[in-house]
């Protein structure tokens, strides 16, 4: 600083480092202040353009990956493989999340304390006060106490409880934390400690012998001794597994008969570990080495039975079970093959309430819920020996079979067949109370009756028969069973040498309970709308069984192996059931819709050159629609011009072509044979028809010749008379109308070929340029049904008939007259149709005209030269006839009027040439 | 967590050759399992495989299924239909198809309402028959079947029978089932031998007895042949024994026992040396020889009930160093929570203690002490392990206080605070 200070001073008095107060003269270095700030920190150079490079980055993070794809592929690989083998099995829950304290039995009633996990993500746990009811022999699981709810950071992965002396210790093992809870007699379950690891840890265990000590291994294979309020003392640290390399993290530790020897196992085998020496350890179980391992086999969890033999050991394989001495290690005890298709993980050792009684493991796999009881009887003085077969439990999803529709289901069977994650049962007043755990977050239970025979011997069958006895008591119809109980009492004594019901009753029982009781508890509330818990109980009691259980017996073969449709269950039960399906259902749809995607708006980076035609376009479609919507609602006709698209292409009309203006031999030859005169004019051209052509011409002069002379007569007649003007009139009539007829039935004939196409026109090509109205006719019917169909106004076409009627008549009667009824005839006609016009083209009436003047010129241009030769004719005769004059006049007026209001379609062009024929 | 479907595979495609039968105080009830039902066959496999194949497949989970709910009757059907599947061409399937019907029939049987000995004698000869490979192993089988319901002589028939059989190469699992045949054989005879023996005593026949002695020349040759190879003889060496001390050949009882014991081929088993100490102890063995049985079984379980005498002949012997080796014994003794609720134990620790202190060794005490102050306090001085004593055992509760007090000159007076406390108040109340 000093270094600058003279500097400083110097400069001192033109600088000015206040904010708010500019100076003058001075230069304001408000601002200097921020940048000197800001020099700390290392700047982004494209912090300018970061906005968009995240909008970029949002949206082409699909296309484009952050991280080299080699990597990537090898990263995704491992995960899939992971992935996989969670699916398959998961070792992170093993030992499950279903913890159950006994409590001190008050009042004749069993309490239990269940600790379970529940909340989307299985991170809330719960205390829960269950009494077990066991009223005139039937059990009943009360769950209506409120449970008590610690909210945890992470997912439970283990819950561990004991009973030590006086006191519940639970452990509660997440990821990376573990932590304690204490449950005294009376008081409320409290939190004691937590500690936090750095790896994930696979174990948690609490100790049976001394309170408050718990053993915890983690996947780096580390074991801790945590005592309460004191720091884990780390006894162990294997780096690889025990025996072979099985390339697992899985580690299991567990306490055993001395309090400071620890069983230490990963997949490889177990160890017991002396935690005050660190080298002092020996075998205990090992894959390959213990009698009866096969080869694969790996060790899935091990469990210390300290309540059952202070020195036994449980082991669970994919295949087998063992029980295992702790003083002579490596010989199983004890071994069964499990039969189950997944492996346990989930393992319960009920110990025996007296010397009769056997020994009960329960073990459960994750994978379809399997459950299987294992009975043994021994171990102190007896050798320890397995005592029947092994049974297996029914699953939730096996137990609670309804008939429903398909599509629940189908969404219950999801629901009730998810993993299963965690399994504890208790045992008291002859019942065995099983509680499974779905990590759905359900809960269920079933109950099982102790049988109390213990052996096999012809002496039991009394004793046999008098616990089926207890089970029929609220059966109505047993006096009726009992003579058929007597007489087979073999068939239940040769399976009751087991704790066990008797497998046939046993099982009916189960079957029975399984429908007969079921509470349903939902508490969607507590975790807000996520929380997908919904609890289930069946509570399976023994309920009046309908059939004797010998009866059972011989009925077996008529049965199906799974339980029926619950026709029998109560109604109670049904009620229940429809409870919990009710709010499963409803939940399953909540989800659903609280699904909200991402939005990312990506306006400004989109190309804007096409907006506002899209937008139009947009606009445009809207309006044809609700033009359409309109015509279809009012049943009127949608057109073109209507519509508000833009005007299709018109393709003009050839012009035609002129056949005088082509005088060359071979343009008036094609024209002729055009015209169907072919042959004619091919003898025209070579001379052949001269004569009978000079015949003609005679003949027609001559027949010209009369009619002058009789036109003279009949109109010197009519000066004379007016009767016999009459009568001549109707002598001449017919004549007259042989010719007038030809002509007006060759225009008729044509105007109505013409007429064919216009009919349909209107209604099929409404917008057509070329076709813009209906042809117009005189002295046709045809046309004014033409007109009537397409247009019914019933007054206008009666009219128009009235119109048609009259100039036919006319026309046939009074020849002299034919002007001023086609004119007459011409307006009436035209009436009705401007009025149609009118209603239908009034928007594009200019460019109509324009058109009709075009096709106007082209029917004159058409016309002439078939109107000529009658000209010529009447210039060969000096003494023309007025008539035929006017006629001829006359009808080209009409004509021309008509094609003012008209314009002609391309179909009516061979009209115009048959006309000319025609003239 | 590694490979276990793999491992499954691997264990698929082993199949049941290496399937050793366990311990041989089970039960012959066991739950055998053929292996091929653990996961069966997966989707990629299901693909290829014919309808008959399914078919079988389907009928052994239906059994499989109803065996687990106990619907015997049910799985019989099922089984008779399963039968089918010896008509299988391929070789490999048919003996799995054979081991399959063998284990599942004789377990249903076992539980089937209806069935009977003959029942079960026909499914065995018919499978000894068919399944081939497993000749021996369903022999031993058919004799404890035979001997569970009281048929010694037809078990002895059948296993004399098997122990004759030869086919075809003999593989390691084959060779295991033939030594145990040969040793229930001569467990046999010695059953035999008792049960005449019993007899004999009460009336003296001389063809008899000559029958008799027979039996227990064929019985202690075979068992002879059998105890020298290693392995755990628990029931066999004690009928070996048994017999030569009948027919007062202790020396070599001593040499089996001592064999069993202490030779180091055999697997580390607490049972040999207590059977030698019990030997040694009935023959009236000098204690310095008990002390050294003991001393060796000491180290193998501390936990062991011989302990107490192993203490006490301690405390009393003669042998300088014995009795400083007599305190942790007792301590390590009271470790174990399973001993924790015993007069006798504690008493025990008592008189140590109290010889300890009268003869001037309290650092020892101090000594042992220190290691376990720890965890001795919770698991033993607890107020609740006070008020409980006083419920159930107020003797014991009495000795544990004069241990404390003992122990309480070691450490700081306040470890046995809340106890002392309790005590008083207890003694007062009474």
């Amino acid at each position: 600083m000093d270094s600058f200070s003279t500097m400083g001073h110097l400069l001192g008095e033109h600088f000015n480092f206040h904010k708010n107060k500019p100076r003058k003269g001075c230069i304001n270095m408000g601002r200097m202040k921020n940048v000197v700030r800001r020099l700390k920190y290392k700047k982004c150079e494209v912090r300018h353009a970061s906005s968009y490079v995240h909008r970029y980055h949002h949206l082409l993070e699909d296309v484009i990956c952050d991280i080299p794809s080699a990597l990537l592929a090898e990263l995704l690989h491992e995960e899939l493989t992971f992935q996989r083998q969670q699916e398959q099995f998961r070792s992170d829950i093993t030992g499950g999340v279903l913890g159950c304290v006994p409590l001190p039995n008050i009042e004749n009633q069993n309490e239990i304390c269940l600790i379970y996990p529940r909340g989307a993500a299985l991170d809330s746990l719960n205390f829960h006060r269950v009494v077990l009811e066991f009223n005139e022999g039937k059990p009943n699981v009360d769950m209506s106490n409120t449970s008590l709810v610690y909210n945890l950071k992470g997912t439970v992965r283990q819950i561990s409880t004991v009973r030590v002396d006086d006191k519940g210790l639970v452990g509660v093992r997440s990821d990376y934390s573990c932590g304690t809870w204490v449950i005294k007699d009376g008081e409320r379950p409290r939190p004691l400690e937590v500690i936090q690891l750095k790896e994930p840890c696979t174990s948690l265990n609490v100790s049976p012998h001394i309170c408050g000590e718990f053993v915890v291994a983690s996947e780096s294979g580390a074991a801790y001794l945590w005592t309460v309020g004191k720091r884990p003392q780390k006894f162990r640290d294997e780096k690889t597994n025990l025996y072979f390399n099985d390339k697992s993290d899985w580690r299991w530790c567990e306490f055993s008969a001395h309090p400071r020897v620890m069983v230490f196992a990963d997949r490889t085998g177990a160890e017991l570990t002396d935690s005050r020496s660190s080298d002092c350890s020996h075998t205990l179980f090992r894959i390959g080495k213990t009698a009866g391992c096969k080869s694969g086999e790996r060790l899935i969890v091990s469990k210390y039975m300290g309540e059952v033999h202070p020195y036994h050991h449980l082991f669970t394989t994919q295949f087998s079970a063992y029980i295992l001495d702790e003083r002579m290690p490596s010989i199983p005890a004890l071994k069964w093959e499990h039969m189950m298709e997944s492996p346990p993980c989930f393992a319960r050792v009920l110990p025996a309430l007296d010397s009769s009684t056997s020994t009960k493991i329960l073990l459960g796999a994750q994978r379809a819920q399997e459950t299987v009881l294992l009975n043994y009887t021994g171990g102190c003085e007896q050798p320890c020996q397995s005592d029947g077969p092994l049974q297996k439990l029914y699953s939730p999803c096996e137990g609670l079979k309804h008939q429903l529709l398909p599509h629940k289901q189908q969404e219950v069977e999801k629901r009730l067949g998810v993993l299963a994650a965690g399994l504890t049962a208790t045992q008291s007043n002859g019942f065995l109370t099983v509680f499974q755990f779905t990590e759905a977050g359900d809960l269920f239970s079933q109950t099982l009756k102790l049988h109390l025979d213990t052996t096999s011997s012809q002496k039991d069958l009394s004793a046999a028969n008098c616990d089926i006895d207890l089970v029929d008591l609220p059966s109505k119809d047993k006096p009726a069973e009992e003579p058929r109980k007597d007489s087979i009492p073999q068939e239940t004594s040769t399976v009751s040498d087991e704790e066990q019901l008797s497998d046939s009753d046993f099982e009916q029982e189960l079957r029975q309970r399984m429908l007969s009781q079921l509470e349903v508890v939902t508490n969607d509330d507590q975790d807000g709308s996520l929380t997908s818990d919904t609890e289930v109980r069946i509570s399976c009691e023994p309920a009046p069984v309908p059939e004797s259980s010998v009866d059972i017996a011989q009925n077996i073969q008529a049965r199906s192996v799974r339980p029926a449709n619950p026709e029998n269950a109560s109604e109670e039960l049904k009620l229940i059931w429809k409870k919990w399906l009710n709010s499963l259902l409803d939940l399953n749809t909540r989800k659903k819709r609280s699904l909200k995607h991402r939005r990312l708006k990506t306006n400004d980076i989109q190309v804007k050159v096409h907006r506002r035609d899209q937008l139009k376009e947009k606009e445009r479609f809207q309006k044809l629609r609700n033009g359409l919507n309109d015509a279809l609602k009012n049943k009127k006709l949608f057109v073109h011009g209507g519509s508000c698209l833009p005007p299709l292409d018109i393709t003009p009309v050839p012009d035609t072509v002129d056949p005088s203006d082509w005088l060359d031999d071979l343009s008036q030859r094609l024209s002729a044979s055009w015209a169907g005169g072919w042959k004619n004019w091919w003898e025209d051209k070579l001379g052949l028809n001269r004569d009978s052509k000079i015949q003609a011409l005679r003949r027609k002069r001559r027949q010209e010749k009369r009619a002058r002379a009789r036109y003279r007569v009949a109109l010197s007649g009519s000066f004379t008379s007016s009767t016999s003007y009459q009568d001549t009139l109707s002598g001449w009539s017919s004549s007259t109308s042989q010719y007038l007829g030809s002509d007006s039935e060759s225009f008729a004939t044509s105007q109505s070929a013409a007429e064919d196409i216009p009919l349909s026109e209107p209604e099929t090509l409404p917008k057509s340029p070329v076709v813009e109205e209906f042809p117009r006719s005189e002295g046709t019917a045809c046309s004014s049904q033409a007109i009537e169909s397409i247009k019914p106004f019933s007054h206008t076409s009666e009219r128009l008939e009235l119109d048609h009627a009259l100039p036919i008549s006319q026309n046939q009667n009074q020849k002299h007259l034919p002007k001023k009824v086609s004119t007459v005839e011409t307006q009436s006609v035209l009436s009705p149709l401007q009025m149609l016009k009118e209603s239908l083209y009034s928007q594009q009436r200019q460019s109509r005209q324009q058109l009709q003047k075009d096709y106007l010129s082209s029917l004159f241009g058409s016309q002439e030269p078939s109107q000529h030769p009658v000209e010529v004719h009447d210039n060969s005769q000096l003494s023309s006839s007025g008539t035929l004059r006017m006629q001829s006049s006359g009808y080209s007026l009409a004509m021309q009027r008509l094609s003012q209001n008209r314009s002609s379609s391309q179909a009516s062009q061979p009209q115009k040439k048959k006309s000319r024929m025609g003239f | 967590m590694d490979d276990i479907e793999a491992e499954l595979g691997i264990s698929r495609s082993v199949g049941n050759e290496d399937f050793s039968d366990s311990s041989e105080d089970e039960r012959v009830a066991r739950k055998i399992r053929p292996p091929i039902l653990l996961h069966s066959s997966t989707a990629q496999a299901r693909a290829k495989e014919s309808g008959f194949h399914e078919s079988s497949r389907l009928c052994l989970k239906a059994i499989r299924d109803a065996m687990l709910h106990h619907h015997w009757q049910e799985a019989a059907q099922y089984l008779s239909a399963y039968s089918q599947t010896l008509e299988d061409t391929t070789v490999n399937k048919q003996s799995l198809a054979c081991e399959i019907i063998w284990r599942l029939g004789t377990e249903i049987l076992q539980h089937h309402p209806n069935s009977r000995l003959e029942d079960f004698n026909a499914l065995y000869e018919q499978m000894k028959n068919s399944g081939v490979k497993n000749y021996a192993k369903i022999c031993l089988e058919h004799s404890f079947h035979l001997l569970l319901n009281g048929h010694i002589y037809d078990a002895k028939r059948q296993l004399s029978v098997a122990a004759s059989w030869r086919y075809g190469k003999q593989s390691v699992p084959q060779s295991l089932d033939l030594k145990l045949i040969h040793a229930y054989c001569g467990f046999l005879d010695y059953v035999i031998w008792h049960m005449k023996k019993s007899s004999v005593s009460e009336a003296e026949d001389n063809s008899s007895n000559r029958e008799m002695h027979s039996y227990f020349r064929q019985a202690s040759v075979t068992l002879q042949e059998i105890i020298a190879q290693p392995g755990v003889w628990d029931p066999f060496v004690l009928s070996y024994v048994d017999m030569l001390e009948f027919y007062n050949d202790q020396e070599e009882a001593l040499k089996v026992l001592q064999n069993y014991a202490y030779n180091k081929d055999y697997p580390s088993n607490p049972n040999a040396h207590v059977y030698l100490y019990q030997f040694l102890k009935r023959h009236e063995a000098p204690p310095a020889k008990l002390i050294s049985i003991l001393k060796v079984l000491h180290h193998l379980v501390p936990s062991h009930e011989l302990m107490q005498e192993y203490c006490y002949l301690l405390v009393n012997s003669v042998v300088p160093g014995h009795l400083e080796e007599s305190l942790p014994v007792v301590f390590n003794l009271l470790d174990y929570p399973s001993w924790k609720n015993d007069l006798d134990t504690w008493n025990c620790l008592l008189t140590v203690m109290t010889v300890f202190k009268r003869k001037g060794l309290q650092h020892l005490i101090a000594n042992e002490w220190k290691q376990r102050k720890d965890f001795w306090l919770t698991m033993h001085y607890r107020a609740y392990h006070g008020r409980k004593d006083s419920e159930l055992n107020r003797e014991l509760l009495l000795v544990k206080a004069k241990v404390a007090k003992l122990l309480g000159e070691h450490g700081k007076p306040d470890h046995f605070f809340k106890y002392k406390l309790l005590i008083i108040f207890i003694f007062l109340m009474f």
